[in-house]
């Protein structure tokens, strides 16, 4: 019994340290770079600054957070207003932290949007999990960037920008969908052993008994008239 | 009895009127051509001839890895089969012999012989190498005659020379390997009966390995013997280096064998060329030929009869002239040339002459097979050209479908009703106009009755717009560079024209775009073709009228830059013409035609992506940053696409119709369909960390960059075909752990709500992201190409076109593989979704090629027609097959078996029924009264 007992505690123990291991392994924790670009997009140069940080714990559970190393300020709230003015863009550019050739990902969103929900902004980081060839299990592949409420922009009104209004969602791709035999299979059985139960085990002749004797009468009957008109 | 029962169910049920084709329908609406691709090898088959009279047969065997037969007297196809797409298909040596055509093919090779009469494989022999001929082998020559095969493999520094003798068990007599340090497997070698002669540009020299020397220096290394280029009277011509990534770079000299001859080739150098005679001791000595001009001389036929005679094709502009010289005298032989003129200004490819004895004087006569750059094969006799097939039609790369004019009568009206007048003014403009247009039309019609067959047989007959618009013309691109103009009705040719000097773009691509439709009389309506330029791979563009194929505008231009990405805008300019935007690879925009406004591009385009070849990403740029002057990219956005190279961006078709924006549930609520016009599907491919197969679907928005949705299939390969419009995609693919072919189907939904019913924006962002559903289905075969049916206002359901593996065109309603059909059959159910199956069933009343097969299907085209519930389909690929599909049956129209007679028998019996019962019901009243 002691025995047993061990076993099932070292078998647990193995059990709960491999998923703490999966969710290490696989999931290693990434973290992404997200500069910004508050320059016109006709001018030339690269005027790229380090804004926030992205911890992405696991991408499969959406476990992320943002943490902003450049507080918002006044200037970079009079660029916006100017961007957002000209009828310009916000560019952002993303890499992952600790690459040694950084693979960019660059994404926009309409300054005015931004100027006018005040810097509200919404980022949704494209996370590859599967494991490929070449590649880190857990990598950073595109980004999308958006306002969540700035159809209506209103680029004249000036407004003052407290901060960062950050929110951070992740995707990771969807396996892809298998032809489901298994119901289909199942569904049949059932309609298979349904038909079985409801079958009508008798005879023919006792199943179609009215159809036949008629007949059978007709016959007679009409045989016997030829017979008589002979 | 049950069983009994059932049967004569089905026999009922097959004997009512399906929706298939009925047997007499065949041909009615649809025609089928079949081709055999670019030829490449052709022999007479004399055996069949009687008494040294002209031949009946010509065997054939093209790029395409056909070998087929073609009867002498039409050109007609007696049989052909189709070998395998790839190196282990390609026909490397033709030699006909006594009623047998002798090929051999595959790797590793294999010996056939086919009956040239019925097409039968009569016999098959493995010819064994004593190594592996697998990608590392890479050239193969093949000499053959009748009575041996040599095959010789190049690689780098490397020739393996094996000579088979006993062409009944396929064992070899003799096998040596050649080390030499400038043989490559780009190295330009012939193989002739008795040596392996090769050419080395940067050598200048031609080096002989005759085979006598093989077998004497056992263990020696034999030694090639060298002859120089000059001494032979051709020059290397130089090639500038600053195209050396482009994709067919023009080799500066090359050697070719001759038909006819196992001890001659052809050198070909530039312009000049000369032919080679080698001497069983490897000398290579160029034959005399009088009166032949440097000019362009193209090939070369020896025959070798008791007096041999070559025979070279001259080309000056349209005229070919085929000349004959004896080897012997070393004069030309009059009588035994031939002149003719062909359609294109085109140069001579192939050139088979067959010599034989007229039948009234005993001459010698000549005929010659013609094999053009632009793919045409002619068969040539002293009278002319006997028959003519156009084989660039085997290989179409782009095919659009162009509305015909209406009559002239009918345009003058609506152009005349254009004019602004008071409405007295108009109404006498009108009534006049049209009694004028009866005038004519009565006119017309007693022309017609006095002169019944005034249109003469060789005039072309007019094209105009019939009722329903389903008469129209196809513009078809081909690989070659010819350009088609085709009756989609009859099949006919309308117009042809060769363009020389283009090729497909890097992607295996011509681009078709219609700039102008006819709608604009009196303009003439415009297209462009878009393509690359041969030898420096920079683009062309050619602007031409697509119902005369005669140049427009500038008509052909070559451009200083290579295309990276050409799109045409969907806004007219003030002369009605779409501009069409070039990229270049330095990313420099250009519109077409070039004179265009920028006022017209830029209000309508923002953001243009660029997806390079091979690339693993795609970047986004933006117009905005462009002045009235110049237009300028600056880029937005950038995405990777793991997990591999992007293999295909597939966005919706331009001017893709959604006609309901919603869809009811079954509880009468409406789900809002997500049509965003900048929707794209990009497939990547790529291999995981255990080299299974990955294929990685995405939905991007192209403007903003946005990933809507993102699959990743594992253990997962190709070919993977795309169909993408309105709101839902279909892609099928072959899974390689079950082994089968699959069928994955999305659909996207806003919601129950619309973010903005009336324009879509992509920089709005999205309040949520749209709804996918999913769902996978089996295939019972595989798929070649695919497609989806189009209509006028896209009312009717529309069908995917799958061309199958089968060979068989399948017509495959969209609500079959539809995501939503539910999986349970309990609780309210959606209008037209039936329970899930896994499995898509092709009835064969759904292929709409019937018994029809069509290898290698490369594409289907589909337009729509004037009737909504038409749409015609076009097929090509080796053959072209066109048809028409009814997707949700001829519901705006009466069918063609429709009884006028017993109709207008009824309501005319039943109003003289009514008739009569009223007259005897009133007599009756009457009869009443007076009682």
């Amino acid at each position: 019994m002691k025995l047993i007992t061990l076993l099932l505690v070292v078998l647990f123990q193995h059990c709960s340290c491999q998923n703490f291991q999966d969710g290490l392994a696989l999931d290693g924790q990434l973290i992404v770079v997200i500069e910004d670009n508050l320059s016109s997009t006709s001018e030339e140069g690269n005027t790229w600054e380090e804004r926030s940080l992205v911890t992405v714990r696991s991408a499969k559970l959406g476990q992320v957070s943002i943490s902003h190393t450049r507080p918002w300020n006044e200037k970079l709230s009079k660029s916006l207003q100017k961007l957002s003015k000209s009828g310009d863009f916000y560019k952002l550019r993303l890499h992952q932290q600790g690459s040694k050739e950084p693979n960019f990902v660059y994404t926009f969103a309409d300054a005015c949007q931004l100027y006018a929900s005040g810097m509200r902004e919404h980022i949704n980081l494209m996370i590859d999990t599967t494991p490929s060839a070449g590649l880190l299990s857990q990598s950073l592949v595109g980004a999308s960037l958006y306002s969540p409420e700035g159809r209506l922009c209103h680029s004249d009104v000036s407004r003052s920008i407290k901060g960062y209004n950050s929110t951070v969602s992740v995707r990771t791709p969807v396996p892809g969908t298998v032809p489901d035999t298994a119901t289909y299979i199942q569904r049949i059985e059932m309609a298979n052993k349904e038909k079985a139960e409801n079958k009508d085990n008798r005879s023919f002749f006792a199943k179609y008994w009215i159809y036949i004797i008629p007949a059978v009468l007709l016959l007679m009957v009409s045989g016997g008239g030829q017979e008589g008109g002979r | 009895m049950e069983k009994l029962l059932l049967a004569l169910l089905i026999l009922v049920s097959i004997a009512l009127p399906s929706s298939s084709l009925h047997e007499d329908q065949i041909g009615k609406f649809d025609w089928i051509q079949r081709g055999i691709g670019s030829v490449h090898l052709a022999q007479f088959d004399e055996s069949g001839s009687a008494d040294g009279g002209p031949a009946r047969r010509l065997v054939v065997a093209t790029q395409h890895n056909v070998l087929a037969v073609l009867n002498t007297k039409n050109g007609e196809i007696m049989w052909r089969h189709v070998l395998p797409i790839g190196a282990t298909g390609t026909i490397e040596s033709l030699n006909v012999q006594e009623g047998k055509a002798v090929i051999v093919s595959d790797n590793p090779p294999l010996l056939r012989s086919f009956d040239v009469l019925s097409g039968t494989l009569i016999k098959e022999v493995p010819l064994k190498l004593h190594y592996k001929p697998d990608s590392l082998y890479g050239k193969r020559l093949v000499q053959h005659d009748s009575s041996s095969v040599t095959v010789a493999h190049l690689t780098s520094n490397t020739a393996e020379i094996t000579r088979f003798s006993n062409l009944k068990t396929g064992a070899q007599e003799w096998q040596h390997s050649i080390s030499q340090p400038w043989i490559s497997s780009e190295s330009q070698c012939g193989l002739t009966e008795v040596s392996l002669t090769c050419v080395d540009a940067s050598l200048g020299l031609v080096l002989s390995l005759p085979f006598s020397r093989l077998g004497k220096t056992t263990g020696k290394e034999p030694q090639f013997i060298s002859t120089s280029l000059e001494s032979i009277g051709l020059s290397v011509a130089v090639t500038s280096d600053d195209d050396a990534d482009c994709k067919f770079r023009s080799i500066p000299i090359t050697l070719q064998n001759v038909h006819g001859s196992p001890r001659h080739l052809l050198i070909t150098s530039g312009e000049s060329s000369s032919v080679l005679q080698v001497g069983s001791d490897g000398s290579v000595t160029p034959v005399k030929e009088a009166g032949a001009s440097s000019g362009a001389v193209s090939v070369v036929d020896v025959t070798q009869a008791d007096d041999a005679v070559i025979y070279r094709a001259l080309h000056h502009k349209q005229a070919i002239r085929i000349s004959g010289f004896s080897l012997a005298l070393g004069t030309e032989l009059v009588s035994r040339s031939l002149q003719f003129s062909v359609g294109a200004e085109a140069a001579v490819r192939m050139l088979v002459v067959q010599q034989y004895q007229r039948r009234g004087d005993g001459e010698v006569a000549v005929r010659a097979l013609v094999v053009m750059h632009d793919d045409s094969v002619h068969l040539v006799a002293s009278p002319g050209v006997l028959w003519l097939r156009e084989e660039a039609l085997a290989s179409v790369l782009a095919v659009e479908a162009v509305d015909l004019p209406i009559p002239a009568s009918s345009v003058s009206m609506h152009d005349h009703m254009a004019q602004r007048a008071g409405v007295l003014h108009s109404l006498v403009h009108r009534v006049m106009l049209q009694g004028s247009e009866l005038l004519s039309w009565l006119a017309e019609l007693l022309e017609d009755s006095l002169s019944p067959s005034h249109s003469s047989p060789d005039s072309p007959p007019a094209l105009y717009r019939d009722e329903f618009n389903i008469h129209k013309l196809l513009i078809i691109a081909t690989a070659s560079g010819k350009i088609f103009g085709m009756d989609n009705l009859s099949g006919a040719l309308v117009w042809s024209e060769y363009l020389p000097s283009i090729q497909p773009l890097p992607s295996d691509k011509l681009l078709l775009f219609l700039q102008r439709s006819v709608a604009h009389f009196p303009h003439p309506p415009q297209m462009v073709l878009v393509a690359m330029h041969k030898d420096s791979c920079r683009g062309v563009v050619h602007t031409f009228n697509p119902l005369t194929g005669e140049p427009t505008g500038k008509g052909l231009e070559f451009l200083p830059y290579r295309i990276s990405q050409a799109s045409m805008l969907a806004q007219n300019d003030q002369q009605f013409i779409k501009p069409l935007l070039v990229v270049d690879t330095s990313l420099g925009v250009h519109a077409f035609p070039s004179g265009t406004e920028l006022s017209v591009v830029l209000p309508h385009k923002d953001v243009l992506y660029i997806a390079t070849r091979n690339s693993t990403h795609i970047t986004g740029h933006s117009l905005r940053s462009s002045t009235k002057e110049s237009l300028k990219l600056t880029p937005l956005w950038s995405q990777h696409f793991p997990p591999g190279t992007i293999e295909g961006v597939y966005t919706k078709r331009p001017g893709d119709k959604v006609h309901s924006a919603g869809r009811v549930m079954a509880d009468r609520s409406v789900l809002y369909k997500y049509t965003n016009p900048n929707l794209a599907v990009v497939v990547a491919r790529g291999l995981d960390h255990i080299n299974e197969n990955l294929l990685g679907v995405y939905l991007v928005d192209l403007v903003s960059g946005a990933v809507v949705d993102w699959i990743s299939h594992s253990r997962v390969s190709g070919p993977v075909h795309v169909i993408h419009s309105e709101n839902w995609v279909v892609y099928t693919y072959y899974h390689d752990r079950n082994r089968r072919h699959e069928l994955h189907s999305l659909e996207l939904f806003e919601g129950p709500s619309q973010a903005n019913a009336t324009a879509f924006s992509s920089l709005a962002g999205a309040q949520r992201p749209p709804l996918v559903e999913r769902q996978a289905y089996i295939l019972p075969f595989g798929v070649q190409a695919s497609a989806h049916t189009i209509t006028e206002k896209s009312i009717t359901t529309k069908c995917l076109l799958l061309a199958l593996d089968t060979g068989g065109i399948a017509q495959v309603a969209r609500w079959l593989v539809d995501p939503r059909r539910p999986m349970s059959g309990g609780g309210p159910r959606e209008e037209g979704l039936v329970q899930y199956m896994p499995e898509v069933h092709l009835p064969s009343t759904d292929i709409i090629s019937y018994n029809q097969t069509l290898p290698r299907v490369s594409g289907i085209y589909s337009a729509p027609t004037g009737l909504e519930s038409t749409s015609i389909v076009f097929v090509y690929g080796l053959d072209l097959f066109f048809s028409r599909v009814f997707p949700s049956k001829m519901f705006d129209m009466l069918k063609d078996d429709f009884d006028y007679v017993l109709i207008a028998g009824a309501l005319l019996g039943l109003v003289a029924a009514a008739l009569i019962t009223r007259k005897l019901a009133q007599r009756k009243a009457l009869y009443h009264q007076w009682k």
